[in-house]
């Protein structure tokens, strides 16, 4: 169930024909494989890291600081991870919360549900924002789905 | 002149000296801890911190095979089976543990799981880490704060900046004190019940790798501290030696103004290691990650040289943005030297080659434009066909290497261990050519350790807690020299 101060942003479930746990060991590298604007990653401890993420807006590129935190990780059945965005000095915020779920289905193949959910979205953030960050996180299922495909 | 006197002494103070030092405290014996290094803790705040440990007997099996037949089996079973309560030690220690199972692609080159999956029984194990907060520090500093105030609750003495240089024995035969230079001073100093050597390994012993290593040079991640006291010690003292040629060996890049070297990782594919010819050998992100040095160590007897010393690490600007090439978690640079997140820094000094084409790289580290071309060009085309022919590499691991710019750094065989050491039996006892153990003589860690081949991730300072416990009790349990 969705809190009441969480918002969909993007929801995708798809089929790869291949074993969970091969889907599973390449999902956080296609994760990242498919933030090209993602920068500058520093290992802060087992769960957490921080980076930079440049994302286009329009004509625009916007630097946001990311703090990225494993909330799940349950190999291979769930991945969960919390994404801390800032950007503008702070105007823009966003937490989100990205969760895929992987469940076997027949014939050696893998559903996987992917969500992710804006969390304390500020207002100028909702304004000016939703839209795109909906979009973005639309396009990132997208390219996660047709990398596993092709990687399975 | 016996100018002091304990009842067991033990020569080192990183993981398992302190291990045995809490042991034999805490059964009874007056304990003192040798340490040549300004500072105690050895290699264990600069580990990657993971402690292996098995969840089956089971593993004993897998622990043969990587060894090759060469350690026996009773030593294993011993060490398995104490190992497996290694998360209990550290909870009566009062630390608490978290299994390490990060996110790969946030840890590159730290192995979660088996080094060898492909090995029966690989399964039977986890890696645990000492949980913490990030205000802590790693999981290595994390174990050592553990060790250091238990070293402080107990009040057992740690003299520093003392080199020992001899161990002595009496007239039966029996180790009974060493010979010591706390700062320069000569003294004596006398164990009634025994003495440890828990000093580690030879890392930054040139003339033992040189004679032992087959890879020429290599470099070391840890302590300068580690330069091999222990095997001269021992050596003098009648031990035999075993495991002389095993080193668990990564890749890392050596800057002259750092004594120690970086180990170097990659948060992005777009990749390739090449010889001094321009051309790959190897499935780049396939080789265990303790394993490089066997790798690189191939030596041309044709050209006579070993054409992979320096291999050069080419890279595109993905792998140049995506994060640093160090990522300061682990080895004796940590805290001396923070790579700049997005390796701008190292490029300003010089450490990482960067150049507007292929051609220009190829000539600025004097490898041959043709052949680098040609070997990017390869590679390249291996990605779009999501195929590695030659290598092998798994297609997931496949990203071209594009520009605008182009990078290379050299990098090196660099130590994370030294396996070689005094041979010990399952109770820790040194033993001398013969077999027979060395009265009153004792070792654990990395020091002669039970490793005989492949590198088991973990296995250092799983073997310090359990060989430092062993040697602890059975050095207090010892008669009194009286």
């Amino acid at each position: 169930m969705v809190a009441m101060t969480e918002e969909i942003l993007s929801q995708r479930k798809f089929t790869i024909d291949a074993s969970q746990e091969r889907v599973w060991n390449l999902l956080g590298k296609v994760i990242f494989d498919s933030l090209p604007g993602l920068e500058r990653i520093q290992i802060r401890d087992q769960d957490r890291f921080g980076a930079l993420l440049r994302v286009k807006v329009g004509f625009i590129t916007l630097n946001m600081d990311v703090s990225g935190e494993m909330v799940d990780l349950s190999p291979p059945q769930s991945l969960a991870i919390v994404l801390y965005l800032k950007g503008m000095w702070g105007m823009f915020r966003l937490n989100q919360r990205v969760i895929f779920a992987l469940s076997s289905v027949n014939h050696g193949k893998t559903a996987v549900t992917s969500k992710a959910l804006g969390e304390k979205l500020g207002f100028l953030f909702r304004i000016i924002f939703m839209r795109k960050a909906k979009s973005f996180a639309h396009d990132i299922f997208r390219s996660i789905e047709e990398r596993l495909k092709q990687l399975a | 002149m016996q100018d002091i006197e304990c009842d067991v002494l033990i020569v080192g103070a990183g993981t398992s000296g302190s291990v045995a030092a809490i042991t034999a405290h805490d059964d009874g014996a007056r304990v003192l801890v040798l340490e040549k290094m300004p500072v105690a803790g050895g290699n264990c705040p600069i580990t990657g911190g993971n402690i292996l440990t098995p969840t089956k007997m089971e593993f004993v099996d897998y622990l043969e095979t990587l060894s090759f037949k060469t350690t026996d089996r009773d030593i294993l079973e011993t060490f398995v089976k104490a190992a497996m309560d290694n998360a209990e030690w550290i909870r009566k220690m009062g630390g608490e543990v978290v299994v390490f199972n990060p996110l790969q692609v946030t840890h590159p080159g730290l192995e979660a799981g088996p080094g060898f999956p492909q090995v029966k029984h690989s399964e039977c194990m986890v890696k645990y880490n000492v949980k913490g907060t990030e205000d802590e520090g790693p999981p290595g500093q994390r174990l050592w704060n553990l060790l250091k105030t238990n070293l402080e609750q107990r009040s057992i003495e740690i003299m520093t900046n003392t080199d020992v240089k001899e161990i002595v024995k009496n007239h039966k035969g029996e180790v009974c004190g060493v010979v010591a230079e706390p700062r320069g001073k000569r003294v004596s100093m006398k164990s009634k019940k025994a003495v440890i050597l828990a000093c580690g390994g030879y890392e930054n012993d040139p003339a033992t790798k040189w004679d032992f290593y087959p890879a020429k040079p290599i470099h070391s991640l840890g302590s300068p501290g580690s330069t091999g006291d222990g095997i001269r010690l021992g050596q003098k003292a009648g031990a035999a030696l075993w495991h002389m040629t095993n080193m668990a060996s990564t890749i890392g890049f050596k800057a002259p103004e750092y004594e120690a070297a970086f180990s170097i990782c990659f948060f992005s594919e777009d990749f390739i290691y090449v010889d001094r010819y321009g051309k790959r050998y190897i499935d780049e992100i396939g080789v265990e990650v303790h394993e490089f040095g066997r790798e690189m160590s191939y030596f041309d007897t044709r050209r006579i040289e070993y054409p992979r010393i320096p291999t050069w690490a080419i890279f595109g600007e993905q792998a140049r943005r995506r994060g640093p090439l160090n990522t300061g978690t682990v080895g004796y640079n940590r805290t001396l030297y923070t790579w700049s997140p997005d390796n701008s820094a190292e490029i300003a000094k010089g450490w990482i080659i960067q150049a507007k084409t292929i051609a220009e790289l190829a000539n600025k580290i004097s490898v041959e434009e043709v052949n680098l071309e040609n070997t990017i060009k390869k590679y390249n085309e291996s990605c779009k066909l999501g195929k590695d022919p030659e290598f092998g590499r798994a297609k997931e691991n496949l990203m071209a290497i594009e520009g605008p710019l182009y990078y290379a750094i050299p990098i090196w065989p660099v130590l994370y261990c030294t396996q070689g050491g005094p041979r010990r039996d399952k109770d820790a006892r040194v033993l001398d050519p013969d077999g027979e153990p060395i009265p009153r003589l004792y070792e654990a860690g990395e020091l002669g350790s039970i490793t005989g081949g492949l590198y088991q991730g973990g296995n250092s300072l799983a073997e310090c807690i359990v060989f430092g416990q062993i040697a602890g009790r059975n050095a207090a349990a010892e008669k009194s020299l009286d």
